[in-house]
C-alpha cells in the first residue's frame, strides 16, 4: 500500500496507482474534512487525480517533488 | 533541414489565377514532397490533365475565362483517370459547397488555408499508395 | 527577400494597375458587365493574396471593396464616379502599404485608423450591410478534435513570461490539449504520467470535462479529466511523445505577442498618471536605463498582486529582451491610463510574418491526417452521392467519389472491401445510389456488409481455444477450391483492428452464460417477491414498486443476454475446415473423385448451434459420399463429368442461418424408397400406391431406415437419416430434402442463430408442474367432457373442422394418476404442433409463460428423450422441460 489511512490523515508516498483510486475516493466519502498528506508523494496516477479533483481537496501538505507541487497547484487550487 | 514526415508520391495540380496562391501551395506541397504543376484557369488545367494524370486537383472557385465549376465538369465528362478535387474558395456557405460537389469537387475547402490543412486534405485524398 | 513576398509584391502591383485601369475605363462604359465582373475578380484575388500574409489592414480595406464591386457586379449598387472616387483612394491606400512592405517585409503598425476610414467610406456606399452573422457562424469550423483550448490569460504569468523568453531564444510555443479516451486506464495508460513528461514543460493543467457528480457516483476509472499545457518543445517533438494517440491531441502554435496579458487587481491612481508620461518622456528620449530604473522605482512601491504591477513586469520583460521594439512599450506604458489592453494584435503583424514568411523551412507543416478530417471526407462523398442523378459528368462525379473514398479509407488502413463491385453498380444504372448505399453502410457500422448478405457480425470473435489447433496432419486435397485454413474465425474482419480482438477461453464464455442464466432466474423471483408483498403483507405501494424496478432489471437482463450472445457467436469455418480432408479421404476409400467448395464460412452463429451440427454434418456428407455421388465409370456412363460436385455453404437468412449440402450426384430413387420402405413395413400396401415422390424422399428420414444394399463402414454404424433430423430437431432446426434423380440431392438445414432465452409455459399435471416450449403450442382450449370421443380406442376431439388426437400427459409420462376435470368438468388441453400433425396434451392445468435458460440434463439424464431439458424458476425450483416431439 502507498497510501496509509490513520485517523483523519491519508498519507500518499511514492508512486500512487490505479488500484488506490477506489481505495481514495472511499476513503474521502467518509472523511469529508479528512487531511491529505502528500509530501512523499512522486507521482499519482490519472484515476487518483481525477479522485481528489472530483473532491475538491486542496492537499494539507503538498508534494516535495517540485513539479508534481505545481501540477497539483494548478490543478487544485481554486 | 526539412523535418516534414517521409514524402507521398503525388502528382496536384495546382489550378488558380493569382500567382501567388499557386507560389504559396506550391512552396507547401512541394517541401512535403509532392509534384505540382501549376495552371492559370479552367481551359489551361483542361489541356494539362487531358495530357498529362494527375493524382488532385486543386482549382480556385474564381478564375477568367473558365472558373472552377466549369473546369470540374469538364474534367467529369472526360474519360480519364477521375481524379478527386479539393475546391478552394473564400465562400462557406452551404450554397456554395453544393454547387461545387454538384459539379465535380470532392472537398472544399476556405481561404485561406493554414499550411497544415492544406497538407492534411492533401495527404487524405492521394491515399497511402501516391500514385494509384 | 523570401520568393512567395516577392511574387505577392510583384503580382499585387500588376493588380493594383489592372483594377485602376478597368475603374477607369468603367467611367466611359459604366454598364459593362464585363469589366465589372473582371474587376471584382481582380479585387478579389488581391484580397485573397493578402490573406495568405498577415496584414489585417491591407486585408480589410481590400474586402470593403470586393463587397463593394460584389454589389456592383450584381446591380444591387449602380456604378458612379461617386462609388470610383473611394474605391481610388482606398486603393492607393493599398498600393502605399505595399511600398512600404518591400523594404523590409513589414509594414509599421499605426495604419489600423486609417484602413479603417477607408473600409468605412467604402462599406456606406453598399445598400445594407452586406456581412451577416450567420456568414462569420459558417467560417468558424468545428476542431478535429474538440478540445477548446484554454485563453493564455488562464495561465500564470510566471509561465507566460518563462515562455516569452523561450519565444526569444528562437523555440517555438505550443498550447497543446489532451483529451485520453475515455477508457484508457484499463489499457494500462496513465494520462496525467504522460503529460507530465512532456519535454520543455513550461505549464500545465489537468481541468474536469464536465462538473464533477458527487463522490458517491464518481467512476473513478473512466477518465473525465482533460490535459492543457504550454511547451516550448517542437512539433516534431510533441508529435512523437503522443504518437500513440496522435487523435486525442490538439495542437496550436502560440503567437509570443499574445501572452503579453498584465492581469491582476484594479486600482487606479493619479501617481500612474505621472508615472506614464514621466515614461513616455524616458522612452522617446531612447533613453531605456531610465526607463527601467523609473519602472522598478514603482514597481518597489505598487502591490504585486494588481494589475499595474503586473504591466510594470512585462515593461521590464520586454525592455530586457526587446528593447527596440518602441510600439510595444509605448503600448503597455500607456495600458496604464485605461488599466485594460493593451490591444497588440496590430503588431503581431511585424512579429509573425517571419514565421509564414519563412515557410515551409523554419516550420515545417507535418500536415498530418486527423481522423475528425477523414470522417468530414467521407461524409462529403455521401452528401456528394446524395445530390440529384443529373449532369453529362455525373459518370466522373461518381468515379471521383470512388478513388476519394477508397483514399480516405487506405489512409485509415482500412480496406475498402466491395468498394468496386459497389461502383461498378452505380456505373451501370447511372445512378450513385449502389455506392451511395455502400458508404452509408461503411459509415454506419464501422464494416462493409457486401452488396449481397450475408451481413457480417460486430461482434468480437470468440474462437473457443480448442478450434485454434490445427487438425493433425491436415494437408489440402487438390481439387478444392478455397482452403478453410484461411477461414479461421478472424477471416472476413480485417477492419477490425487486431488490438481489438480478444481471444477469450471457452469456459469462460460459459461461465458469463451461466451467470445470465442465473440473473434471469433471480429476477424472474422479483414478480413472486411482489405477490407476496400484496398478498401476504399487504403492502400493495411496494408491490408495485417491486414491479416497476422488475421491469428495468428486466430489460437490462435481456440486454446483456443478447450481449452474451453476441460473443458466443461463431463462424460455421470452425466445422467446415474439417471437410476438404474428410472428402478427401472418403473419396480415396470409395474410389470416387470429387470436387468439395465451401461458401459462406464466415456465417456465424451461436457456439451451441454451430458444435450440434458437426455429427449431423458430417453424416450428411457421409451420405453424398456413400450413396449420392456415383464412381468415375457410372458417371462417365451416364455422360456427367468424371469429377464429382459436393457443395457446402452456408447464408445468414434473417434470424437463421442456412447450410445446404448440395451434390451432382445420382439424387433419390423414390420408387426404390418406397420398395424399401414396404420391405421394411414402414409404409402398408396403401401409402405404397398413394404417397407422393417428395414424401417417398422423406422416409429416410423415418427410424430404421437404410437404403444402402451393403451396410459400408462409412455410412453405416446403424445410424440412419432420423438421427441427423433428432439432432436438427434439438437445437430448434429444420431439415429440408430436395432430390432429382440422375441430377442430385440437396440438403437444406435450417437452424437459429442463437440458443436464446427459450419462452416456456408452466403446466400441471399429477401436482407436478413442467414447461412445455411456447414455439410448439398452437393454443390451450378447455375441452367438455361432451367434446371428447373415443375413435379406435384413441381419445380425439374436434376444433375448427379438425381431428386432433388427445394424449393424456399422465399416461405418457407413465404416471398412473387421471386428468383432473375443472369445476365445470372441463380438461386443460395443450394443443401442440409434432411434425405436421397437431395433437392435444391433456394436463390438469395451464400456469404462466415465463423465460427460462435451457440446461441439458446432465450425463445419464441427457438420454431421457422426452425432456428436452430443465431450467431454474425464479422461487429456485427446478422445472423440468417436456420434448413433446420424443414425447408423443
Amino acid at each position: 500500500m502507498t497510501i496509509e489511512y490513520r485517523d483523519n490523515t491519508a498519507s500518499l508516498s511514492g508512486f500512487i496507482s490505479v488500484e488506490d483510486a477506489e481505495s481514495l475516493m472511499e476513503w474521502l466519502r467518509s472523511h469529508p474534512d479528512g487531511r491529505l498528506d502528500l509530501s512523499a508523494c512522486s507521482h499519482l496516477h490519472t484515476a487518483c487525480l481525477q479522485v481528489l479533483m472530483a473532491a475538491s481537496v486542496n492537499p494539507a501538505t503538498g508534494p516535495q517533488e517540485p513539479s508534481l507541487a505545481v501540477w497539483l497547484r494548478n490543478t487544485l487550487s481554486p | 533541414m526539412n523535418t516534414s514526415p517521409a514524402p507521398i508520391p503525388g502528382r496536384i495540380l495546382v489550378i488558380d489565377d493569382a500567382a501567388t496562391v499557386r507560389m504559396y501551395h506550391r512552396q507547401i506541397l512541394e517541401g512535403a514532397g509532392f509534384v505540382v504543376a501549376e495552371a492559370i484557369n479552367g481551359i489551361e488545367a483542361m489541356e494539362k490533365a487531358l495530357s498529362d494524370r494527375f493524382d488532385l486537383y486543386l482549382v480556385d472557385v474564381n478564375m477568367p475565362k473558365q472558373d472552377g465549376y466549369g473546369f470540374l465538369r469538364e474534367l467529369r465528362s472526360r474519360d480519364i483517370h477521375q481524379a478527386p478535387a479539393i475546391m478552394i474558395s473564400t465562400e462557406s456557405t452551404g450554397q456554395d459547397k453544393r454547387r461545387a460537389y454538384e459539379a465535380g469537387a470532392n472537398f472544399y475547402l476556405i481561404k485561406p488555408i493554414k499550411p497544415d490543412e492544406l497538407l492534411s486534405h492533401c495527404r487524405l485524398l492521394l491515399g497511402p499508395g501516391g500514385i494509384a | 527577400m523570401n520568393p512567395l513576398l516577392q511574387q505577392f509584391i510583384q503580382e499585387a502591383r500588376d493588380l493594383l494597375q489592372d483594377i485602376s485601369t478597368h475603374l477607369l475605363a468603367l467611367e466611359d462604359q459604366p454598364d459593362s458587365s464585363a469589366l465589372m465582373t473582371e474587376l471584382f475578380r481582380q479585387v478579389h484575388t488581391l484580397k485573397g493574396n493578402s490573406g495568405l500574409f498577415d496584414f489585417p489592414e491591407m486585408t480589410r480595406v481590400l474586402h470593403a471593396g470586393e463587397d463593394l464591386m460584389d454589389a456592383v457586379r450584381e446591380g444591387r449598387v449602380r456604378y458612379s464616379r461617386q462609388l470610383a472616387d473611394p474605391l481610388l483612394d482606398a486603393m492607393d491606400f493599398v498600393a502605399m502599404l505595399i511600398d512600404r512592405i518591400e523594404p523590409g517585409g513589414s509594414y509599421d503598425a499605426g495604419y489600423a485608423a486609417a484602413a479603417e476610414g477607408f473600409a468605412r467610406n467604402l462599406r456606406a456606399l453598399l445598400p445594407e450591410p452586406t456581412v451577416q452573422p450567420e456568414q462569420f457562424a459558417e467560417t468558424v469550423r468545428p476542431d478535429p478534435v474538440a478540445i477548446v483550448l484554454p485563453a493564455l490569460t488562464g495561465v500564470p504569468e510566471a509561465a507566460r513570461m518563462a515562455a516569452w523568453r523561450a519565444a526569444e531564444s528562437g523555440k517555438p510555443l505550443f498550447m497543446l490539449g489532451y483529451r485520453p479516451d475515455d477508457d484508457c486506464f484499463y489499457r494500462g495508460e496513465d494520462p496525467f504520467h504522460q503529460t507530465r513528461q512532456v519535454p520543455e514543460l513550461l505549464w500545465g493543467t489537468a481541468v474536469a470535462r464536465q462538473a464533477w457528480p458527487p463522490l458517491a457516483e464518481l467512476d473513478c476509472y473512466r477518465c473525465q479529466v482533460d490535459f492543457y499545457l504550454l511547451t516550448s518543445a517542437s512539433r516534431t517533438a510533441l508529435q512523437e511523445h503522443f504518437r500513440y494517440t496522435p487523435e486525442q491531441i490538439r495542437l496550436e502554435p502560440v503567437e509570443p505577442l499574445s501572452l503579453i496579458v498584465p492581469t491582476g487587481h484594479l486600482n487606479g491612481g493619479p501617481v500612474y498618471r505621472d508615472f506614464v508620461a514621466e515614461a513616455l518622456e524616458l522612452l522617446d528620449a531612447q533613453d531605456r536605463e531610465g526607463l527601467e530604473l523609473l519602472i522598478r522605482t514603482l514597481l518597489d512601491l505598487s502591490s504585486p498582486d494588481l494589475w499595474l504591477a503586473s504591466d510594470l513586469r512585462w515593461l521590464l520583460v520586454v525592455l530586457e529582451t526587446r528593447p527596440e521594439e518602441e510600439a510595444l512599450l509605448r503600448r503597455l506604458i500607456e495600458a496604464l491610463n485605461s488599466l485594460t489592453g493593451p490591444d497588440l494584435s496590430d503588431l503581431s503583424a511585424s512579429a509573425s510574418l517571419a514565421a509564414v514568411a519563412a515557410l515551409p523551412e523554419a516550420l515545417p507543416p507535418s500536415g498530418s491526417i486527423e481522423r475528425g478530417q477523414v470522417e468530414s471526407v467521407l461524409a462529403t462523398q455521401l452528401e456528394i452521392l446524395a445530390l440529384p442523378d443529373q449532369g453529362a459528368w455525373l459518370e466522373g462525379r461518381i468515379k471521383s467519389v470512388a478513388v476519394t473514398v477508397k483514399a480516405c479509407l487506405g489512409s485509415l488502413g482500412e480496406p475498402a472491401a466491395e468498394l468496386d463491385a459497389a461502383l461498378a453498380a452505380s456505373l451501370t444504372s447511372r445512378s450513385a445510389q449502389p455506392l451511395r448505399h455502400w458508404l452509408h453502410a461503411r459509415l454506419q457500422g464501422g464494416e462493409a456488409p457486401g452488396v449481397e448478405p450475408p451481413p457480417v457480425q460486430a461482434a468480437p470473435v470468440c474462437e473457443p481455444v480448442a478450434a485454434a489447433q490445427p487438425v493433425p496432419g491436415e494437408a489440402m486435397p487438390e481439387g478444392i477450391r478455397r482452403d478453410t485454413e484461411d477461414t479461421r474465425p478472424s477471416h472476413g474482419r480485417d477492419d477490425l483492428q487486431p488490438g481489438k480482438i480478444l481471444k477469450v477461453d471457452q469456459a469462460r464464455i460459459d461461465r458469463l452464460m451461466n451467470l445470465i442464466g442465473e440473473m434471469v432466474v433471480a429476477k424472474n423471483g422479483l414478480p413472486y417477491l411482489a405477490n407476496r408483498a400484496e398478498n401476504q403483507y399487504g403492502v400493495r405501494e411496494l408491490a408495485r414498486e417491486i414491479k416497476a424496478q422488475y421491469a428495468v432489471i428486466n430489460r437490462i437482463a435481456e440486454e446483456m443476454q443478447d450481449a452474451i450472445m453476441q460473443v458466443r457467436m461463431m463462424p460455421v469455418s470452425f466445422i467446415f475446415k474439417r471437410f476438404p480432408r474428410l472428402v478427401r479421404d472418403l473419396a480415396r476409400k470409395l474410389g470416387k473423385e470429387v470436387e468439395l467448395a465451401l461458401e459462406g464460412e464466415d456465417t456465424e452463429a451461436d457456439k451451441n448451434i454451430i458444435e450440434s451440427l458437426a455429427d449431423p454434418l458430417i453424416h450428411i456428407v457421409r451420405n453424398s459420399m456413400d450413396h449420392g455421388l456415383e464412381t468415375p465409370a457410372v458417371r462417365q456412363a451416364a455422360g456427367k463429368p468424371v469429377t464429382g460436385h459436393l457443395l457446402i455453404r452456408a447464408l445468414q437468412e434473417s434470424d437463421r442461418v442456412l447450410i445446404e449440402i448440395s451434390d451432382d450426384g445420382q439424387g433419390i430413387d423414390p420408387a426404390l424408397i418406397k420398395r424399401k420402405a414396404y420391405g421394411k413395413g414402414l409404409i402398408d400396401e396403401a401409402q405404397l400406391e398413394r404417397i407422393s415422390d417428395q414424401e417417398a424422399i422423406n422416409l429416410i428420414f423415418t427410424p430404421g431406415f437404410s437404403t444402402a444394399d451393403a451396410v459400408t463402414d462409412l455410412s453405416g454404424r446403424g445410424v440412419g437419416m432420423d438421427v441427423v433430423r433428432n439432432a436438427i430437431d434439438r437445437v430448434g432446426g429444420t431439415i429440408e430434402l430436395a432430390s432429382h434423380p440422375g441430377r442430385g440431392t440437396t440438403l437444406r438445414l435450417s437452424l437459429p442463430l442463437s440458443m436464446a432465452v427459450t419462452h416456456v409455459m408452466i403446466i400441471e399435471s399429477n401436482r407436478q408442474i413442467f414447461g412445455v416450449p411456447m414455439d410448439l403450442i398452437v393454443e390451450t382450449v378447455r375441452l367438455p367432457q361432451t367434446a371428447i370421443h373415443t375413435i379406435k380406442q384413441r381419445k380425439t376431439t374436434v376444433l375448427r373442422d379438425q381431428l386432433i388426437p388427445l394424449l393424456a400427459l399422465n399416461e405418457l409420462l407413465a404416471m398412473d394418476a387421471a386428468p383432473l376435470a375443472n369445476a365445470d368438468g372441463e380438461l386443460a388441453t395443450l394443443v401442440v404442433r409434432v411434425g405436421n400433425e397437431p395433437v392435444g396434451l391433456v394436463v390438469d392445468e395451464f400456469h404462466e409463460v415465463v423465460d427460462v435458460i435451457l440446461k441439458p440434463l446432465p450425463g445419464e439424464l441427457a438420454r431421457l428423450g422426452c425432456y428436452a431439458g430443465s431450467a431454474l424458476l425464479g422461487d429456485g425450483s427446478v422445472l423440468m422441460i417436456l420434448n413433446p416431439r420424443e414425447l408423443l
